[in-house]
């Protein structure tokens, strides 16, 4: 469904502007500091990617899988549903939706063997019909809108043909992106765009200059949020050297135990 | 108390029984989809689940309408636009014997319908009469987009039937899995032809058998790159297949058909016949569009698209008819 962005329930619906994602957070994620809420973001994109990765499915399934968590957190939050039974359910809503379905068992026991793997104080507790009633919170959470564009199908696109150096370090930006929460902010071809930039910032890559102006040219992109994007993604770089995965679990239980006490 | 009153049922669909019922507060008349759920199992079954994810976020005149999903803890409702009847039955209905005028309404709104899923990088997979809804004011829409998966096209139904063969394409009968586009398109030149004779056009009993009856009508096609054509050996083939020397030859040639993981070296030659015949109903015009969507090669296979500007459809054209359901 790549050819239809702007119709899209993405567009239409899920896309927030960087105020009303400021707002969520502060209402939300009041007792943490910016660094923390930051790397709560990165600890759970890199738990559903260990989960993905456990199940070798496509990025693009991985990326569908965070885009589902972070929809979930918007309206809810780490007290209404634990995250870690979350994090599971969105792989595998996201396996059948983008055609690759798991038997839920399996997805069941590959997400219990990599909690276990990550750290022995994540706690998941939970069994086969947890996933399928978390499933039903989820569905109905996002209305049953599901389909999800990427940027990956941005740089895949016939119309610019990348060199597979520039090609890699662009896919692994986008993959970065989805530690932060641009993706619920920023249309795909936005995040692509500013993907290619910075990774030609970073290795002066193969793409000539002038296919590169034609493609921009062509994609008619605001160039503010190019360099928005680029900005946020310079800085998750820099949280991103402080962050430290064993820590999490503890901030997890303490942030849960926090919005617990308050509510 | 339940929004929606239940009038009939309707039928069983791929995965849950489907009934007639009406809105009690808005009187709307709608079809509702039962899909149980078993968490003890599984979640909401894949089908459901591609089905719900492709209709919220594809809207056309051609395509049924999802107005809304109800979940509960033992089942899953999915809210449709009520259509009256489905192809099948509206032919039925005829005895078979649809005037030319109203095939060539209901194809154009089926290719219409397409063409917006194919623009849209969607697959039906699994077009049939069965799964083309209309109403009375014959509005043709697509529907059960739940068979519609990546992985192979299954065989089997929510109640165990058999999904019928009769509208699958050659490439994906022998094996290919590389499909696209085309295979909706080889299932709408079926169901074309159907639609102008009354019966099913190519009825095959198994997947061998269903080869055979497309081979039989259609040619046994030949791997044969374009230029051997006028080769001495396959001048002699020709010669001795079809007696007349008719361009039914070119018509069969299929570069890399024998490459296919199903292709058999035993499969029987058979020359083709003339579509005029089988399909009096036809126009040349008709018989032209038809071949083209009938074409062997998956490549060579006309698009929706370019179908909908073909001249078969000049005399809509020229009525006006052509609006509404062709953006």
């Amino acid at each position: 469904m790549a050819a239809n962005y702007w119709e899209s329930s993405q567009f239409q619906r899920f896309l927030l502007t960087r105020y009303e994602l400021a707002e969520i957070e502060s209402t939300h994620m009041i007792q943490l500091t910016n660094h923390e809420i930051t790397h709560l973001k990165i600890y759970f994109a890199d738990l559903i990617l260990k989960i993905g990765k456990r199940l070798r499915t496509r990025q693009e399934i991985i990326a569908t899988a965070i885009v589902y968590f972070k929809r979930f957190y918007i309206n809810n939050t780490f007290y209404d549903i634990d995250p870690y039974l979350m994090a599971a359910t969105c792989m595998y809503l996201a396996c059948k939706v983008e055609e690759n379905p798991h038997h839920i068992k399996h997805i069941w026991s590959e997400s219990s063997a990599m909690f276990t793997e990550t750290s022995p104080d994540i706690r998941f507790p939970y069994d086969i019909p947890d996933i399928a009633e978390c499933e039903s919170y989820l569905l109905e959470e996002m209305k049953f809108y599901l389909v999800v564009y990427h940027p990956y199908q941005v740089l895949i696109d016939e119309s610019i043909k990348l060199s597979k150096p520039a090609l890699q370090a662009s896919w692994s930006i986008i993959n970065d992106s989805y530690r932060t929460d641009m993706t619920l902010v920023y249309p795909p071809h936005v995040i692509a765009v500013a993907a290619l930039f910075l990774s030609r910032v970073v290795d002066q890559g193969n793409l000539s200059d002038i296919e590169a102006q034609q493609w921009f040219a062509d994609l008619n992109v605001d160039i503010t949020d190019v360099l928005q994007v680029v900005t946020e993604l310079l800085s998750l770089y820099k949280v991103w050297s402080e962050y430290d995965e064993a820590k999490m679990p503890e901030l997890v239980s303490r942030y849960i135990a926090d919005i617990a006490a308050s509510s | 108390m339940e929004k929606y009153q239940k009038i009939e049922k309707l039928g069983e669909g791929t995965y849950g029984i489907v009934y007639k019922a009406q809105n009690r507060e808005t009187n709307e008349v709608v079809a509702l989809k039962r899909i149980r759920l078993d968490n003890e199992e599984e979640g909401v079954p894949c089908t459901a689940i591609r089905e719900i994810s492709l209709l919220k976020e594809l809207k056309h005149p051609n395509i049924v309408g999802l107005f809304d999903v109800l979940h509960t803890e033992k089942k899953l409702t999915l809210v449709f636009e009520f259509m009256d009847s489905d192809l099948k039955k509206f032919v039925d209905a005829y005895g078979g014997d649809l005037d030319p005028l109203t095939v060539k309404h209901l194809l154009y709104q089926l290719l219409c319908g397409i063409a917006y899923c194919h623009r849209n990088r969607v697959l039906h997979r699994d077009l049939k009469p069965q799964n083309l809804l209309i109403n009375k004011r014959g509005d043709l829409k697509l529907g059960d987009f739940g068979l519609a998966r990546a992985f192979g096209i299954p065989v089997r139904s929510y109640s165990h039937e058999v999904v019928t063969l009769w509208y699958r394409a050659p490439d994906v009968l022998m094996g290919s899995r590389q499909y696209d586009t085309s295979i909706d398109i080889w299932s709408i030149g079926c169901i074309f032809a159907e639609m102008a004779t009354g019966r099913p056009f190519f009825a095959g009993t198994s997947i061998d058998d269903q080869v055979l009856h497309i081979f039989k009508i259609m040619g046994t096609p030949i791997d044969s790159p374009s230029s051997d054509v006028s080769s001495p050996s396959a001048q002699q083939q020709q010669q001795q297949q079809n007696g007349s020397g008719e361009p039914d030859y070119a018509r069969r040639l299929w570069p890399g058909c024998a490459q296919l993981p199903d292709w058999k070296r035993s499969f029987p030659i058979y020359p083709g016949v003339a579509l005029e015949p089988l399909l009096p109903k036809l126009s040349a015009k008709g018989i032209d569009l038809l071949r083209r969507l009938l074409e062997y090669a998956p490549e060579k296979r006309i698009s929706a698209e370019q179908a909908l500007s073909h001249p078969y459809f000049d005399e809509l054209r020229n009525m006006g008819a052509t609006s509404g359901g062709s953006n």
